[in-house]
């Protein structure tokens, strides 16, 4: 079943707040979030993916794994959206 | 008259005709070749800093790529900086020994085995240390450790989730590694470890089939090879995640040395298009023990004609650790970090990993509470100055210590670095790294 990207948004907010990442994310095409300027590294950011591949049930690829990947919170959201369809259909 | 100066951080190497730039500050992926003709006047520029003009085009690219920095910046304080950030580094960093037995007998181990496993207290004293303690940390990373760590699966089960589950509600990031044999990481102790965030995984394997059973073998002096590459191929086609880290270390030794070739070959065919994997390669060390001495005459001085060889070898598996040791303190110890301990069994707390025999910093109580004995713990923990190292371009990497034990235990006041395995490790890591040309010719 597809997923929406509210759901997504809600998913990814919850795995930020895990690794210490307390953001605001109505509204993201609006006003995007860069996730890089939050102080997290190299070990905060798996530790976000895990979470994230555990809750959506879904693998993160490779080409994803990328610290830069966060510059731009709508646009990650955008990704996993997607990564979470294809994998379904 | 410039106003630059070449950096106190610059190594710069020649070897049949060729040239290249490392600067211990941009580390190994800021390694740069020197065309042959630009050569003479990077040396020039690099030695006389005032001869050259910011208009020249090679000049201002030795400004760009750090190689030439102003006049008026002070590097040496730039390290402490970085030596002060590492000491303060705001991550709970646990080591935790979950069994002080081991089921191999490797040939140059150096760690007496004790049927010895975490006790109850030790468990309580470590979750209820992060429960009360969580607030002072940026994130709480746990690395398993041992004897063989994974002889103590159910402790870290145990542990790991409920630490898990304070982390979530502290909303801090948790994340672990673990340092094994590899014989244990069987598809049930997989699913556990991935389960309890483990990301990172070190497991040594040394060399080849007929190597490694040489050197690493169980108590009755059975191969373990097959075992252990058996639990890795497991995860390569079954573990989806990809966010994880396999580091595959090889303890090098002379035989290691000629069939060298073989040894790359295997692995890139097994892993080579896993990129999860990598390869780690170290010379065998004498740490002392009884069993190190039976190999004593095949052990190599260091690693300068491996990473020479290595340079040779095309493959898709990299040597990502060994690339990683010319970064920003890497040879220095994390044992020096504030918010390092090493925990036995017992709940005593150290600061080396590896040596528990040593005194003890301190000792952590069930109510989660560690006591830490002062006089023992400021032993570790101080930014090492040391005047003969100065003005050394590798402080910036060893930040004038390497190994903090051999200084506090064996009163060894020596630099450890073997210059000529670091500069082979840069050569090979302009090879690994692709490094470009700071101008082309």
């Amino acid at each position: 079943m597809d997923v929406n990207k509210e759901c997504v948004v809600e998913t990814v907010t919850k795995c930020l707040e895990n690794i210490g990442v307390i953001i605001e994310t109505t509204n993201l095409e609006i006003s995007d979030v860069n996730i890089i300027e939050y102080n997290i590294d190299s070990l905060d950011f798996i530790s976000f993916l895990v979470d994230l591949e555990e809750r959506l049930d879904i693998i993160i690829p490779e080409e994803i794994l990328r610290f830069d990947i966060l510059q731009s919170l709508n646009g990650f959201v955008n990704l996993i959206v997607k990564i979470h369809n294809d994998q379904r259909s | 008259m410039s106003c630059y100066k070449a950096s106190m951080f610059n190594r710069i190497l020649k070897k049949n005709g060729g040239m290249i730039l490392f600067n211990s500050k941009t580390g190994p992926y800021g390694i740069k070749r020197v065309a042959y003709k630009q050569q003479k006047l990077v040396e020039d520029y690099l030695l006389n800093p005032d001869k050259g003009s910011i208009q020249d085009e090679l000049y201002g690219k030795l400004i760009e790529y750090g190689f030439l920095v102003p006049k008026e910046i002070d590097e040496k304080q730039i390290r402490e900086y970085y030596q002060t950030l590492a000491l303060a580094n705001p991550r709970l960093r646990l080591v935790v020994h979950t069994s002080r037995n081991c089921n191999f007998r490797c040939t140059y181990c150096y760690m007496d085995f004790k049927d010895e496993s975490i006790c109850v207290e030790t468990k309580q004293g470590i979750i209820n240390f992060i429960l009360k303690n969580i607030q002072h940390y940026k994130s709480i990373h746990i690395s398993w450790f041992g004897g063989e760590p994974l002889l103590g699966i159910d402790a870290i089960k145990e542990i790991s989730e409920k630490v898990i589950d304070i982390c979530a509600k502290a909303k801090k990031p948790y994340s672990a590694s673990i340092t094994t044999n590899g014989y244990l990481l069987t598809p049930e102790n997989i699913d556990i470890l991935i389960r309890s965030k483990v990301t990172s995984f070190f497991i040594t394997i040394d060399g080849i089939k007929q190597q490694h059973d040489r050197q690493r073998i169980l108590e009755n002096g059975d191969g373990t090879f097959d075992t252990i590459i058996n639990n890795l191929l497991y995860i390569r086609d079954n573990v989806k995640t990809r966010a994880l880290n396999i580091a595959i270390r090889s303890n090098m030794t002379k035989q290691h040395v000629d069939a060298l070739s073989d040894y790359y070959s295997f692995y890139d065919k097994c892993f080579g298009d896993d990129s999860r994997f990598s390869l780690y390669a170290k010379a065998v060390g004498d740490y002392g023990g009884a069993r190190v001495k039976k190999i004593q005459p095949s052990m190599l001085n260091g690693m300068e004609n491996i990473y020479d060889k290595l340079s040779q070898l095309n493959g898709k598996i990299k040597f990502m650790w060994n690339i990683n040791d010319l970064d920003i303190g890497s040879s220095c110890c994390p044992s020096r970090e504030y918010n390092k301990f090493t925990i036995g069994c017992d709940g005593s707390v150290h600061k080396c990993d590896e040596d528990l025999q040593g005194y003890p910093v301190g000792q952590l109580y069930p109510d989660g509470r560690m006591e830490i004995y002062e006089a023992e713990y400021a032993k570790w923990v101080h930014i090492r100055q040391r005047p003969r190292c100065d003005n050394c371009f590798f402080s910036l990497i060893c930040f004038m210590e390497g190994c903090p034990k051999s200084r506090i235990f064996h009163n060894t006041n020596i630099c450890e670095t073997n210059f000529e395995e670091v500069d082979s490790l840069i050569w090979w890591a302009a090879e690994a790294t692709n490094a470009k040309f700071i101008l082309p010719e």
